[in-house]
């Protein structure tokens, strides 16, 4: 017995070695890793989940890799806590050895990632509004914004007030970073579109009643109401306004453009405007409009596989990094290899990031340069309506 | 930024409204800090997570009546269970309960897409749910202190939520009303049949102890478990009564109220911890107390969402302070039963 032991245990090994082989060791040498660090769990899954979904589609999108390199993605959750991101960043820099980090959208936690990321010098295409203001590149050299500032968004709406004569507005929204940034744009943007904002009510996303906000907002008798909240619970107060006999515009942010905004807001909803990104309304759009092909690829691609009606524009940030790696790629791997020197290919990477212009992605064109890690400007936001239970486009402001 | 509070005086046209909406939170919250005396005085434990029991009486009514089977059958499928394994010494015990499991089952596959029916069999669940919850984990603990209660009470209530969130989703939801239309502008006829269903509730549960044995038997596990049990009265028995009544108030509460304030997985802890300062303001002994207690939680919340909405919360929290240093000069340090 003792002598049939080390042979079966070597069989075994030449077994599985074999078995391996083909796929690890080429791959092993020239791949080059995507680390995504997202809030699948935690306050901040419902924004988390819909990307966790989308990184199956742009395996699909790369696999055939890029200049032979194999495109490996490693998702990892922080549990939307900025200690665990900073943690997962350093894993996914130091034992992973990724290329790039993708994350998160929580802006504390991005920040926790992107303070790992500059000391380590790796590029990172933050997926949460996190550099907010054009960020001068030495503050945040490493970093690249996906998304569209809050302020960009902020804008849509003022815009639209300007434009309908509005000089009254009142304010409620969550009583957390989401609804101070809210308030804080409407109000910096108020002096040049020429409204006035009446009241800074504020409620908690558990809270079951705003009456006492909603009677506070209505004895200032504005002509439109801003809800700064997010997805569902920003019916509660739209629904108190509306029963209390209150009949002007209400406003949302861009944080209810869900699915499930409409069918738990049925009638209730209809005629909110909303700033949004291109993809709710992706259909609407004219044919000439940048981003609508990408757009719409995306909406087919992830509901074929998820189901009718369920892409979701915080999902569509994700899709977006393929189109940025895309063209970033190729660029970096003209001046360095990620298996020969890794250092200096996320350098080349994050150079060839900031050079990228023009890109197209489904939220909208991308612009990055020395002097702007956020790419995208207010342009191609789009102001939406609530029409018989669908998105509706209104405007296009671009 | 921060207001004066006065820089608005009270309309008249505004106060109706304000204490509709206080008297509204109030109830519910005094209807649950009935539940959490009740189940305190019987048992000793502090029930957390009656908040989540709340929820998932709504949210299992949207998913029924959606055509779905919810996430809850499975965990009162799992409590029954375990409670069958438990009783295993009884056979007679736990093949009634194998067969009220399978009946809960069956009932909720059938009642899918029913809405009538839907509503019974989602307090059904709940109530199974709270049973089952005592018999498994509080009932095995029941000589231990009310530390080692509060302990498995926070850490259901967390386990709770998470199941909920797994369940239901991070959304909220909105059931259709029983009754449609309002009486006048800020009163609807649900909020009209929450006041009854409530005023029922605390009529209910007086006579059931005035009057009925049985409640004047829980009474009595509540005033001595010992002496209860020396007359004959069994402790055990009294604890899952005191359960089944606590998640039938919170199912029931559930139900009527959701289609007022949405439902969401997240959303009972907030009602329980306010319904909770209510029973602390009550010495969680007093139910007449405790019930005031909660009005006043509920008017105190609605004028403070008026006057500062930001720090509504802290400053309905902030009630505690006097009740609990009212009860530290009132009783004089006593040891830990």
């Amino acid at each position: 017995m003792t002598r049939v032991k080390p042979l079966a245990v070597f069989a075994l090994t030449v077994a599985f070695a074999l078995a391996c082989a083909p796929g690890t060791w080429a791959q092993k040498q020239k791949e080059i890793v995507v680390g995504v660090i997202e809030n699948l769990t935690g306050p901040n899954a419902p924004i988390g989940i819909p990307r966790q979904n989308t990184i199956p589609i742009l395996e699909e999108r790369f696999r055939e890799g890029i200049g032979g390199y194999h495109i490996r993605f490693v998702l990892l959750d922080d549990r939307t806590d900025a200690t665990v991101a900073a943690q997962n960043a350093r894993k996914l820099v130091e034992q992973e050895r990724a290329a790039v980090i993708v994350g998160s959208g929580a802006v504390p936690a991005a920040l926790a990632i992107n303070q790992v990321v500059s000391e380590a010098g790796v590029p990172f295409l933050v997926t949460s509004p996190a550099l907010q203001f054009p960020a001068p590149g030495t503050q945040y050299p490493w970093a690249f914004q996906i998304p569209r500032s809050g302020r960009d968004m902020a804008l849509v709406v003022a815009k639209d007030l300007k434009e309908r004569g509005i000089k009254r507005v009142a304010y409620i929204g969550y009583n957390d970073a989401w609804g101070d940034d809210w308030y804080n744009d409407l109000v910096a943007l108020s002096k040049e579109y020429g409204y006035e904002v009446v009241t800074n009510e504020r409620f908690a996303r558990a809270d079951t009643s705003v009456t006492g906000q909603v009677l506070r907002i209505l004895v200032q008798r504005p002509e439109a109401v801003l809800i700064g909240a997010t997805s569902t619970p920003a019916i509660l107060p739209h629904r108190s306004l509306v029963e209390r006999g209150y009949t002007g515009l209400i406003y949302h942010t861009h944080g209810v453009t869900v699915s499930a905004f409409l069918q738990v807001g049925g009638k209730v909803v209809e005629g909110a405007l909303i700033p949004s990104e291109p993809l709710p309304v992706a259909e609407q759009l004219p044919a000439s409009f940048p981003s609508k092909a990408q757009a719409l690829l995306y909406k087919q691609l992830y509901e074929s596989r998820y189901g009718k009606d369920t892409a979701a524009t915080f999902g569509a940030y994700v899709f977006d990094v393929g189109y940025l790696l895309e063209r970033a790629i190729p660029e970096a791997l003209k001046k360095a290899r990620p298996d020969e020197d890794l250092k200096a290919f996320r350098k080349a990477l994050r150079d060839s990031l900031e050079s990228l212009r023009n890109v197209q992605g489904a939220s909208g064109v991308y612009n990055y340069s020395p002097q702007r890690h956020i790419g995208l400007g207010a342009t191609e936001a789009v102001l939406i309506t609530v029409e018989e239970g669908r998105w509706k486009l209104v405007k296009i402001s671009l | 930024m921060l207001r004066s509070p006065f820089s608005l005086a009270i309309d008249p046209t505004i106060l109706p409204f304000l204490l509709l909406d206080g008297l509204q939170g109030g109830l519910v919250y005094g209807l649950l800090a009935l539940a959490l005396v009740l189940v305190f005085a019987v048992t000793r434990v502090i029930l957390v997570p009656i908040g989540e029991l709340m929820m998932f009486a709504p949210l299992s009514l949207v998913w029924l009546a959606g055509g779905k089977v919810p996430g809850t059958v499975f965990l009162a499928g799992a409590l029954l269970l375990l409670w069958a394994v438990l009783d295993r010494g009884r056979p007679r015990a736990a093949l009634f309960l194998l067969m009220a499991l399978l009946l809960l089952i069956g009932l909720a596959i059938l009642s899918r897409g029913v809405e009538p029916v839907a509503y019974p069999v989602a307090v059904l669940l709940v109530l199974a749910i709270g049973a089952g919850t005592y018999r498994v984990f509080f009932e095995p603990m029941r000589e231990g202190t009310v530390l080692s209660h509060l302990i498995m009470a926070v850490g259901l209530h967390v386990a709770y939520q998470g199941l909920g969130l797994v369940f239901f989703g991070p959304e909220q939801y909105r059931p259709s009303a029983l009754l449609e239309g309002e009486v006048f502008p800020g009163l609807s006829h649900q909020a009209l049949l929450v006041y009854g269903v409530a005023l029922l509730a605390v009529t209910g549960l007086y006579v059931f102890f005035r009057r009925s044995l049985y409640g004047k038997a829980l009474l009595a596990c509540s005033e001595s478990r010992l002496g209860a049990r020396i007359c004959g009265v069994r402790p055990e028995e009294g604890g899952r009564v005191a359960f089944v009544i606590a998640s039938g108030v919170a199912a029931v509460s559930g139900l009527l109220l959701a289609p007022l304030i949405n439902a969401a997985y997240f959303m009972g802890f907030m009602l329980a911890l306010k319904a909770f300062v209510a029973a602390v303001l009550g010495g969680l002994a007093s139910y007449p107390i405790a019930f005031s207690g909660a009005l006043l939680v509920g008017f105190f919340e609605s004028f403070a969402a008026f006057f500062g909405s930001a720090y509504k919360d802290a400053l309905v929290f902030l009630l505690l302070l006097p009740a609990l240093f009212y009860q530290s000069l009132r009783t004089m340090a006593r040891e830990e039963e």
